[in-house]
Order: C-alpha cells, then structure tokens, then sequence
C-alpha cells in the first residue's frame, strides 16, 4: 500500500509503461506540469459550484493522466472523486476533493524537488 | 499506414501520437468525438483509429456506432481506450462496433501490440477484398461468353446483343479480352491462289 513517505510518483512504472523511453516520459511530465493548474481549476470550480457531472468528468480527465504517469495514489484519489461525483454524493465529494488535492500537491513539491530537477536538466 | 487518435487528454493523446509515429506509422491526432467521425467519414479516412471513451460532443462508442451504421466503404478497424475495472464498458465497446479496446492506464508496448493486430487485420482484409474483385472480374467475363452465340454458316459474322452482325475476333475481344492476330491458313491460301489465277 502507498503511504504518505512514498514518492508520489513511481518514476520506474511510468519509464516501464513507456516502454523505457525516456524522452517521451520528460515530455509527458513537462505537458502534465503545464498543464495540471488549469486542469485542478477546472474541478476545484466544479467542486465549489456542486456541478458534480463536471467535478466526475474534470476527475475523469485526471485520473487517466495520473495512470499513465504512474501517480498511482494520486489516480485512486481522483477515482473515487469521480466515483462521487457519478453517484451525486455532494457531501463526500468535498472531502475526497480536499484529499485529492494533498497529494496533488505532494506531486507539484515533488516536481520542484532537487531529485526531479537534475533528473530533468540531464 | 494511418492511424487516427482521438483523445481530449493532452497526456494520452501526446503518448498514443509519440509512441505510434515511433513505429513507423503516420499519426493523424483530434481532440473530440465529433472530430474523429468527420475524418473517419472524409476522403483517405485512416483505417484504424484508436478512440478514447469519454470525449467532447460524441464518446468513442458512439463514434462506433455511427461509423459501423454508415457502413463506409472501407470499414476501419477501431481500438477503444476504456478505463481500468470497467468489464461493462468493455462489452459496450465491442458491441456498439469496436474491433478492440485497451485499458488506461496502458502500456505502450501492449499498444503497439495491438496497433500491430489490427494492422495485420487490416492487411489480411484488404488481400480479401482484392481477391474478391478478381472473381468477381472473371466472372462477369465467364457470364458474357456464356450461352449460344448465332454465327452466320456463311460469313461466320456473330450475331451481338444489339442484334448486330459483327466480325467474331472483335465479338470475342470486346467480352474476353483476347487478341487476334491475321494470317492466311494454307487450305485459303490455295483456294485464294487458285480464284487469283483463275481471274487472271
């Protein structure tokens, strides 16, 4: 099980679904951090609006990417976010939402890291 | 050959073009549903496409079912992206006219894998088709020689569809496509020799 002293990304799982290429997975990890303010915007307004179809599709949209990037608690996070979301649980979708974003945000400190940096500036 | 992706995620939609381009294939990429049925119904459509379930304006399922319904001239062959745990979709997927489907998260050698069968697929259809459109050329040659020819006992003209009399080298050419070549057959070449001298 994934706790929260493990990174939060698992950079061999992600190279091993890559098929070992590494410049696709730096490519791949510059367009998701460029991309992944806008992305939590977009749920964290659906979140607040209670548009919860679009809070489950801003989810969705997450938790695909996080997979492919081998995010893996951070991609059950935004599953069950989307999972509440379907279901119409408006109460629970706030807190599964506040979780989700800890570790999102474990994952923007892990890009900033020393460790990510060098590995990026190779 | 071409491929089409149709992913709104830029992250997948980055790896499926990458990964694909990277074995030799060209790569065409769209963001929506709506989108993806408009190239797969366009001139020089890409015969497979690889579609991801959940878009904008139409899921890759109901591109399916459209293009399945409109039953394109080339059909293409359409792989679904599904998400991990969901059986139900999977079933869905295959029966709104998906050939295959992968789950995300993927790994880009199981897509190439399967990129890689539906090329075959591809290949083993078109051979079919070819083959088919052979026979059915030949066919059409067999069933216009077929059946009693009138031949004139006399000038050997052959009587055609529009009840015209015509040379039978031109008959048989226009229906079979033979060549004729024009010599003199030594029993004519007597009788000709003999009417020549007679004449003279």
């Amino acid at each position: 099980m994934t706790g929260q002293t493990d990174p939060p990304i698992d950079l061999a799982l992600a190279l091993r679904r890559l098929d070992g290429d590494m410049d696709l997975m730096e490519e791949i990890f510059r367009t998701f951090q460029a991309d992944l303010p806008e992305r939590m915007s977009r749920l964290r307004a659906a979140v607040e609006r209670g548009d919860l179809p679009e809070t489950a599709r801003a989810a969705h949209s997450l938790r695909g990417a996080l997979g492919l990037l081998g995010a893996e608690q951070a991609r059950r996070l935004a599953e069950q976010v989307e999972a509440l979301g379907a279901a119409g649980r408006t109460a629970d979708v706030a807190s599964a939402c506040q979780a989700f974003e800890r570790e999102v945000a474990r994952i923007s400190a892990f890009f900033s890291s020393p460790e990510w940096s060098s590995r990026m500036c190779r | 050959m071409r491929i089409l992706v149709a992913d709104d995620d830029p992250i997948a939609r980055l790896l499926l073009e990458t990964a694909l381009r990277k074995s030799g294939y060209d790569v065409m990429a769209v963001t929506t549903g709506a989108q993806a049925l408009r190239v797969l119904s366009g001139p020089e459509a890409p015969t497979l496409a690889v579609l991801d379930w959940m878009m904008p304006e139409l899921t890759g399922v109901e591109v399916c079912e459209v293009v399945r319904a409109a039953s394109l001239p080339a059909s293409p062959y359409l792989i679904i992206l599904t998400s991990l745990g969901a059986t139900g979709d999977v079933v869905r997927a295959l029966e709104a006219g998906a050939d295959d489907f992968i789950t995300k998260p993927f790994e880009v050698d199981e897509l190439r894998a399967r990129v890689s069968v539906g090329a075959r697929i591809i290949g083993l259809q078109q051979q079919l088709n070819d083959r088919v459109l052979a026979l059915e050329d030949a066919l059409a040659h067999v069933q216009q020689l077929q059946g009693l020819i009138p031949i004139c006992a006399w000038c050997r003209k052959v009587r055609n569809d529009g009840n015209f009399w015509e040379q039978v080298e031109g008959y048989l050419a226009k229906r079979s496509g033979l060549q004729f070549t024009h010599a003199i057959c030594p029993p004519c070449r007597e009788k000709a020799s003999a009417q020549f001298k007679g004449s003279a």
